[in-house]
């Protein structure tokens, strides 16, 4: 585990920077719903496109909804997703993957469905199985996850199929250890590096595909805020309220960035071709 | 390899040929030290390393892996990574110093004056150039030959590192071609434009034990047909000695001893150097029981105070571990050794 | 050997539409019909000619919403779109390629982030805003574009179609531009510590040479995949482009077709992609092997 601590300078700066800007909007979101009086569902027609001001932090939209607060409500959600397909994914990514590498059969089987899935356009995969499955926060996250778990399985076959070729493993085998053993001593700390990086990215598109799938109309349905729902309602205003827009996408880009710096800088640090000349 | 190296070694020179030339130095190092800088921290790889490489000479290098001993070939080239660089000391060329020449002017002596070859030969050909194409690069770049010169030259290279069937051979890619082919390719690159000195990085330690001493010979035979100066650096003994008319031994990034080769090998001083020497001895002579060199080598900048062989040495007193010691002119005979025990 | 071997790997393809179309709640026969309708139950390599065929006599079914049949309604949505694909791919290579060669050049030093952040801000902020905002400023406010829609070539001329998917093309463009600069920056670098560019170096050639000529020409085969691997996420990024600018291609068909479960529609453009996925994964095989003759090697 010493080489995670290893950090180098400049590594660190894309790291840090993905954290601090990940934490800020974390804070934003749990501290958002104490300090706004308002409820992301509450429409108050008199009050509709005000511009942004001391009552109504980031104004308000066609209906009179305070946008602050719907912001605040699609970062949780988008928040929410990213981490349950990230984790989803992952974890069947991982089990698919190590064990794609360790059964020569289940490895054929396995392979077949993850190359037939991603001969599919992702985000047209996750269209076609979001509108199939239905709008809603749950058949999102299936969809996601069916899309996304393939390319990490890939990640970590590959990984693995390294790792299994090393000689402490064909030592390990030698000596009569068992697969568990194996694959919990040695494979999985060995394909941590390029697994951690894989879901740390899957995690940003998560939270772009789902703000796409949301504009597009097949997300989060209205009225429960979704921040690309929020830049598709607000499109017909642009002219007259451009801060329905504008907040919220630009807090998508601000999420995704941070994750993206951060896994970025993940790679960098943890890519051992690169650590050699330290 | 013969089985009694001591006996079998060919001389590279001719003895008359010194005689000839004028012996003038080519290359000279002087108090060479080279770090490796992190964003937090300088390590000191290499601490001055000087030697002298006179014209059709050939100097060895030997040391465990991590002595620095590539590091010193490589930054005569500035081949080294960016962040490894020369600290202190300067490398001559003539009277040129190659360490204050600007990048450009360096690459026109690259190949031209001084030609490389290196540990991997597998990798150190360009996948998807043709040989041709990696061989005749740096004719027509310092030559500017013309083109049927340029064949003509390539084919004659070919034929000089012993490539049977050169026509074919310069179709072909890299991954076509064995380790020992692809060796003798970059051997040829190296040579093509009749550098006055080859530097070999571990030419044969990637290779199986037959052809190492294949591409010996080639070596050998090169250098006395073209009068080429010859800087190898090996961890083997025995490459070295069948060589090398003068012997560098490094530890720890720095120079042990330094000797003519008769001298280190009948009469080395350093217990470095005779344990080098009495391991390759037994591994050739097949002892019964192999002397072993204990311990590791020190990592840069680790050990300070001391000699940096003191941990792993026999002979080792108080004063070993306390004070740093330091090259000096051995009292009997000729060399320089850094010990403080025997002198 | 290349072609047989992606169509046999592709060959459950048919196979999933089948159970992501019609979903758990579908009931048996509609299953066993469609399976059947696709020939599902044939051996594998009748099924794949099979497969092959209809695809060859365009066989995918009527639209259920606009009557007709779906593979003509593909085709006729074919245009903007690979017209868009192009477009796109060509600007974020242009910008993506040099992008990544430069940081490479800078690599290591503070100009470094000059490069690599336009790339990140690129992948991660999401197109759809951008496509907006930007109709808003340089469509609406100064109109240096048209704000939507798209003529089609057949009837208006090359210039006026090209002239509408400009501006959709700059925002794919830079869309993808990141992920290229990346892809391109990761393989160089790769190349950049290779020992056969220390034998280059030993040989005198400059820096220069061996970054633009000798290690460029390592990365290329590299560099297509990406290429190829744009223009085939173009075709997947345009779902949203067309949409917005209301541009009637293959993406819009696919939006309007999974908002009616029009599931002939749907099937058929996703084989259709598909195909156009595997296609120029095809071509990016063989111009990979044409350019590296290791990679031939190790295929043959």
């Amino acid at each position: 585990m010493h080489t995670l601590l290893k950090i180098r300078e400049k590594t660190n700066a894309y790291i840090l920077t993905g954290i601090a800007l990940l934490t800020i909007v974390f804070m934003f979101s749990t501290i958002g719903p104490l300090v706004s009086a308002f409820d992301p569902l509450l429409t108050a027609p008199a009050m509709r496109l005000t511009a942004p001001g001391s009552v109504h932090w980031m104004g308000t939209d066609d209906v009179g909804r305070d946008v602050f607060i719907r912001v605040i409500y699609g970062i949780k959600i988008s928040l929410i997703i990213g981490v349950v397909v990230a984790l989803i994914s992952g974890i069947t990514g991982t089990i698919a993957g190590v064990s794609a590498a360790y059964y020569p059969i289940t490895s054929k089987v396995i392979m077949r469905i993850v190359d037939g899935i991603m001969a599919f356009p992702t985000i047209i995969l996750a269209i076609v199985l979001a509108g199939i499955l239905g709008a809603g926060m749950r058949n999102i996250i299936i969809a996601l996850s069916i899309s996304y778990f393939p390319m990490i399985a890939r990640v970590v076959r590959n990984a693995t199929a390294e790792v299994l070729a090393t000689e402490y493993v064909e030592s390990a085998e030698v000596l009569g250890k068992s697969n568990t053993y194996i694959i919990f001593r040695y494979i999985l700390p060995n394909i941590a590096s390029p697994l951690i990086v894989q879901i740390t990215y899957t995690f940003a598109m998560a939270i772009l595909n789902e703000s796409i799938l949301s504009f597009l109309g097949v997300g989060i349905q209205i009225p429960t805020p979704s921040l690309g729902g929020m830049v598709s309602d607000g499109r017909n205003y642009i002219s007259t309220a451009p801060w329905i827009i504008t907040f919220p996408g630009l807090v998508i880009s601000w999420i995704v960035l941070s994750l993206d710096l951060l896994g970025d800088g993940l790679r960098e640090m943890l890519d051992p071709r690169r650590r050699r000349a330290s | 390899m013969p089985a009694d190296f001591q006996k079998n070694m060919i001389f590279p020179q001719n003895a008359d040929k010194t005689t000839e030339i004028e012996m003038q130095d080519l290359l000279r190092i002087e108090n060479l030290s080279v770090v490796a800088t992190d964003k937090k921290r300088t390590t000191q790889i290499v601490s001055e390393v000087s030697f002298t490489v006179r014209n059709g000479e050939t100097m060895g290098i030997i040391g465990e892996s991590g002595c620095g001993k590539s590091i010193t070939a490589m930054s005569i080239l500035k081949l080294t990574e960016p962040n490894i660089h020369i600290d202190k000391g300067h490398i001559y060329w003539g009277n040129i110093c190659l360490s204050e020449l600007s990048e450009s002017r360096l690459r026109k002596i690259c190949g031209k004056e001084i030609g490389m070859i290196f540990q991997e030969p597998m990798t150190s050909l360009n996948p998807v150039f043709t040989i041709k194409q990696q061989l005749s690069a740096p004719i027509r770049l310092h030559l500017g030959l013309s083109k049927p010169d340029i064949h003509q030259r390539c084919i004659r290279l070919m034929e000089d590192v012993g490539i049977k069937d050169p026509e074919k051979t310069l179709k072909s890619y890299p991954h076509e071609l064995s380790g020992g082919m692809c060796q003798r390719v970059a051997i040829a690159i190296a040579i093509s434009c009749d550098p006055q000195l080859l530097i070999a990085d571990e030419p044969t330690t990637a290779l199986d034990v037959t052809i190492q001493a294949q591409i010996l010979g080639i070596l050998k035979n090169l250098i006395r047909t073209n009068q080429m100066a010859l800087l190898i650096i090996s961890h083997d003994m025995g490459v070295i000695a069948s060589l090398s008319e003068n012997i560098t031994v490094m530890y720890g990034g720095e120079i042990v001893e330094q000797n003519t080769r008769d001298n280190i090998i009948k009469q080395s001083s350093h217990p470095y150097t005779k344990k080098l020497i009495r391991s390759a001895e037994e591994l050739y002579d097949g002892a019964d029981e192999l002397t072993l060199v204990r311990g590791n080598v020190p990592r840069p900048g680790e050990n300070r105070t001391g000699c940096r062989f003191a941990p792993r040495c026999d002979l080792s007193t108080q004063r070993c571990h306390a004070e740093h010691p330091p090259l000096v002119q051995k009292e009997r005979g000729k060399g320089t050794v850094r010990c403080w025990n025997c002198r | 050997m290349v072609i047989i071997f992606s169509f046999f790997v592709i060959h459950i393809m048919p196979g999933d539409p089948v159970r992501t179309l019609l979903g758990d709640r579908a009931p048996a026969e509609q299953v066993a019909s469609m399976t059947k309708s696709l020939g599902l139950d044939q051996p594998l390599v009748i099924q794949f000619t099979v497969w092959l065929k209809n695809l060859l006599h365009c066989d995918f079914g009527t639209s259920i919403s606009l009557g007709e049949p779906a593979f003509s309604l593909i085709l006729q949505r074919v245009e903007p779109t690979f017209l868009l694909g192009i477009l796109g791919t060509l600007i974020s290579v242009m910008v993506g390629i040099p992008l990544g060669i430069l940081s490479v050049q800078h690599h290591g030093k503070w100009t470094e982030n000059l490069f690599t952040l336009p790339a990140l801000v690129s992948i991660s902020v999401p197109a759809f805003w951008t496509a907006i905002l930007m109709i808003q400023l340089l469509a609406v406010k100064i109109h240096l574009f048209p704000v939507a829609g798209y003529h089609v070539i057949a009837k208006y001329g090359l210039s006026k179609a090209l002239y509408d998917l400009l501006l959709p093309g700059l925002i794919l463009g830079i869309m993808y531009c990141g992920q290229i600069a990346r892809m391109t920056k990761v393989s160089t670098l790769e190349i950049m510590r290779q020992d056969y560019l220390l034998t280059a170096r030993a040989a005198g050639i400059s820096e220069g040479k061996i970054l633009y000529y000798y290690a460029l020409k390592n990365s290329l085969a590299s560099i297509i995949v990406v290429i190829g691997y744009s223009f085939a996420s173009m075709l997947a990024g345009a779902v949203v482009i067309e949409q917005i600018f209301n541009i009637p291609g293959l993406g819009n068909l696919t939006i309007t077709s999974i908002l009616n479960r029009d599931y002939p529609v749907i099937q058929g453009t996703l084989i259709f992609v598909t195909v156009i996925f595997i296609i120029i994964n095809m071509l990016t095989d063989i111009l990979c092997a044409y350019v590296n003759p290791k990679i031939k090697h190790e295929i043959e």
